[in-house]
């Protein structure tokens, strides 16, 4: 825990530990991992067979 | 304002996930030609040599390839090298998407296998034969083997190394021509001709760019 802020007094904010931190880079990872393989199949059906 | 940050992350890893769809398309799937084409070759050397036979008429020299010769879809049919712009590839049977996927196509008649409108009605046309030679690829995906063909000039040279002879060809023209124009198989004349096709300009579909070429040198 971290204390910041000045004027009205300090600010407590919660420091995250670096396993949340490293879940949630994992999750985004899976997303953009998503969305390319989406894309990969869909353009199979879309882009045009001599490109 | 925790929506707006979620929202925010979420639209980055979208927008990264394009990327990585761009990277696979235009370098990535070139990996999958690459491994392809070395299996390509390995299978190209073990076929044993085909029959052919040179023949003269009306004073224009070619050759007539065995009529039994009728490989498979996506089966190594010969080597093609345009010294011009670096290119050394297996030319596969068929120009149907999961042929090219693994190489140029050499245009092929309808039998078992093929589909129109990707064949033609009319006989088959081998490298050295009276007639036109149509070979496909991709431009840009798949290892791009026709990537810089709008370099190619007038006697420029184009080699093709079968199992019945080496045979080479000098460009002669090109031209660009709508995306659904089928004349390209139509022979202009009875003289051994190559055609090159693939899709123009670069990284688009809306036209197609064929270069012309005539049999100069051949040996059986």
């Amino acid at each position: 825990m971290s204390v910041t802020g000045s004027g009205d007094g300090p600010h407590f904010k919660r420091r995250r530990s670096w396993k949340s931190r490293l879940l949630e880079l994992l999750l985004w990872a899976a997303i953009a991992i998503a969305t390319a393989v989406v894309l990969v199949v869909l353009s199979e059906q879309l882009l045009p067979s001599n490109f | 304002m925790m929506v707006l940050r979620t929202l925010g992350k979420f639209l980055i890893s979208v927008g990264v996930g394009v990327l990585l769809f761009v990277a696979w398309t235009l370098w990535g799937t070139g990996l999958l030609t690459d491994r392809a084409q070395a299996s390509l070759e390995s299978d190209f050397g073990r076929q044993g040599p085909v029959d052919a036979r040179e023949q003269s008429r009306e004073g224009v020299q070619s050759v007539k390839v065995d009529d039994s010769f009728a490989p498979d879809p996506g089966e190594a049919v010969f080597r093609m090298v345009i010294p011009k712009i670096g290119v050394r590839a297996m030319v596969v049977e068929g120009v149907e998407t999961e042929h090219l996927r693994e190489g140029p196509g050499h245009y092929p008649d309808c039998r078992r296998g093929f589909n129109k409108p990707l064949c033609t009605t009319q006989e088959e046309v081998w490298p050295g034969e009276v007639g036109r030679v149509i070979i496909s690829g991709h431009r840009t995906t798949y290892g791009g083997p026709f990537y810089d063909i709008d370099l190619l000039r007038r006697g420029d040279e184009i080699q093709l190394e079968t199992k019945w002879g080496d045979f080479t060809y000098e460009v002669t023209g090109s031209e660009i021509v709508p995306p659904n124009a089928q004349d390209i198989a139509t022979p202009i004349s009875d003289r051994p001709e190559l055609v090159l096709t693939t899709c123009n300009p670069r990284f688009s579909a809306t036209e197609r760019l064929i270069v012309s070429a005539g049999l100069a040198e051949a040996s059986l």
